[in-house]
């Protein structure tokens, strides 16, 4: 999103921007609404919330304002303050005398519904107010819209169904004429999987990299210097299998069109897939490489005790994750993975999609004796991951357990953060030239080509 | 550069750390061998083998043994060398130990289908919530982001 600085406009992701949730649209609920504030952005602060006193100021405005737009009918059901409002969330918590006096007391996740008749008024006269002069903190507020993982709600095989549930959902709850069309980003997914089958056991489905590549080539529609970025992501350390993501150039005829960007992976991530957290991924980990006798001088210099510096916490961490892959390899022994194809695109070139993808025939067809993925099954899936996990695994901990992990020397450390970065990539699609420590050897020149196409 | 190689975090003396690892896998190797169980409880292994009790591993076949300790053995062929480049080769360059299975199996029956998987939008006004805004938690502090 656009930010203006003192030298003119800066633009900024929005996670990086301080923004609160605002709440979700009625008969929508996946879908959540949130305010950003662009000019509480602070480049060496790189906060993303509000402090207490801001969203206190916030609210109080959109109260007084609710109260102004809607009758005191509605109004008599919501809080009067932000400071009536945090005393009731905590209510049940604190006065029932059950909880412990030291433990913060438990919140109610309190909602209230306003009605769409005052919205447009409500939010008018809030950037009315917050535009007029000590308010310039909160000023230039800007909505966004959201909404995530819907692959489960809205999904059929047959692509006019599909179009026909979501626009459905969407015009319901959504009133698209205060929309921006090509603000308006849809992801839109196409997925195969094995189906269930007495006879057959349940089969994974993997990207050929060769296949991808041709795809990729077809993308390019034969434009020279069409400016594809295009990265590939090797699947576990597989030279055959991969993940691929691809953007196409400014002037290229799909980005003019509204064609954001491209990915091709495995639904294989989901096994271990924690809410966007993947194993092994914590860069604190690596803590674990360093020498214990640093981290009591550490500790000892800084007064912090248990604190930052606790290797018990990092050891656990490690261990936790390792307990889960066990856990998620050992009960995925029966689901089926299959490849997904994923694109991007503005709610205009949606539209034009869509009237292509209602002429597609409604069973669509792979060519079976030639399809464009690997097969296996998922135990032998499950076994090979799990494999990778052991051997890795088995080289760092034997490489800081040698000692008795009493002492840890600087060449020790290095190769156990090798094998840590090795267990990180061994357990799915990563892109291995982002991995620095494990790819760029100085000892040998790679082509920024190479690093691309491995 | 005799007994290293030159990364970009500094020079990694292999020879040293490598001729260890051997030994601790021809060590584990036997044992394996003999009991056809896996890493349970690595006996060589220090760090995790008090830690480490309660999980409960998957029993692995010889084969997968073998499987396991390839990887480590890429390096240890390569005491001088350059083991980038010896995992690019080993994983990278030619299809590994399970793509030998892959061309056995055969497409049998499979579903193609088409989802929504989320959307993004910048809206103009509150307005765009057709049938009403459920607002949450007014005074919270948690912190959603986004």
């Amino acid at each position: 999103m656009a930010i203006p600085i003192a030298a003119g406009i800066r633009t900024v992701s929005y996670h990086q921007v301080p923004h609160i949730y605002l709440g979700t649209l009625f008969y929508f609920e996946d879908c959540r609404l949130y305010i950003f504030f662009p000019n509480l952005y602070d480049e060496d602060t790189q906060r993303t919330f509000l402090i207490d006193v801001e969203y206190e100021q916030f609210m109080n405005f959109l109260l007084h304002i609710q109260g102004n737009v809607y009758d005191s009918l509605l109004m008599q059901h919501f809080p009067s303050s932000w400071a009536d409002a945090a005393c009731k969330d905590k209510g049940r918590g604190s006065e029932q005398g059950i909880q412990a006096d030291t433990r913060e007391p438990c919140k109610q996740m309190l909602h209230y519904i306003l009605l769409p008749s005052g919205l447009h008024l409500v939010w008018n006269q809030l950037q009315d107010r917050l535009s007029s002069i000590g308010f310039h903190d909160l000023d230039l507020q800007t909505l966004l819209l959201n909404a995530k993982n819907m692959k489960t709600l809205f999904r059929s095989e047959d692509p006019g169904v599909l179009l026909q549930q979501f626009l459905h959902g969407w015009n319901f709850a959504i009133d698209d004429t205060y929309l921006v069309p090509n603000q308006t980003l849809i992801d839109i997914g196409k997925e195969v999987v094995a189906s269930k089958h007495e006879n057959m056991y349940p089969q994974t489905y993997l990207w050929k990299t060769c296949c991808l590549k041709k795809t990729l080539y077809e993308f390019h529609l034969g434009i020279p210097k069409s400016g594809f970025v295009t990265q590939f992501y090797p699947w576990a350390l597989t030279g055959t299998t991969c993940n691929m993501t691809f953007r196409a150039g400014k002037r290229h005829p799909f980005t003019k069109a509204g064609l954001m960007y491209s990915q091709f992976y495995s639904s294989t991530k989901e096994i271990f897939n924690a809410a966007k957290i993947f194993p092994f991924n914590s860069t604190s980990v690596e803590g674990l490489t360093v020498d214990p006798t640093l981290y009591k001088l550490w500790n000892k210099d800084t007064g912090r005790s248990g604190g930052s510096w606790d290797r018990g916490k990092l050891q656990k961490a490690y261990l936790t994750t390792k307990n889960r892959l066990c856990t998620a390899l050992q009960s995925s022994q029966k689901k089926c993975c299959g490849m997904r194809e994923e694109h991007r695109m503005s709610w205009t070139f949606f539209q034009w999609v869509g009237k292509s993808v209602r002429q597609l025939p409604a069973t669509q067809y792979i060519d079976a004796s030639n399809p464009p993925c690997h097969l296996l099954s998922i135990t032998l899936m499950c076994k090979f991951l799990y494999s990778n996990m052991i051997k890795f695994g088995y080289g760092f901990e034997y490489v800081l357990g040698k000692d008795c992990g009493i002492y840890i020397s600087t060449e020790t450390m290095k190769v156990a953060t090798m094998f840590l970065h090795l267990l990180r990539v061994s357990l799915g699609g990563v892109l291995l030239a982002a991995d620095l420590g494990l790819w760029i050897d100085i000892g040998i020149h790679i082509p920024i080509t190479d690093l691309l196409w491995y | 550069m005799e007994n290293g190689i030159e990364l970009n975090c500094g020079k990694v003396n292999f020879q040293q750390i490598s001729e260890e690892i051997t030994t601790a896998i021809t060590c584990s190797y036997n044992i394996l061998s003999r009991v056809e169980v896996i890493l349970g409880q690595p006996p060589i292994t220090p760090f995790l083998s008090a830690a480490n009790q309660d999980v409960d591993f998957v029993p692995l076949s010889i084969a997968d043994c073998h499987m396991i300790f390839e990887g480590i053995e890429a390096f240890s062929d390569q005491p001088n060398g350059n083991y980038e480049t010896a995992i690019q080769k080993k994983y990278l360059a030619s299809p590994t130990v399970i793509l030998t299975e892959l061309e056995q199996n055969t497409i049998a029956s499979f579903i193609i289908s088409f989802d929504i998987d989320s959307f993004l939008a910048v809206p103009q006004s509150l307005a765009v919530a057709k049938r009403g805004l459920r607002v949450f938690d007014i005074a919270s502090t948690k912190r959603d982001q986004y």
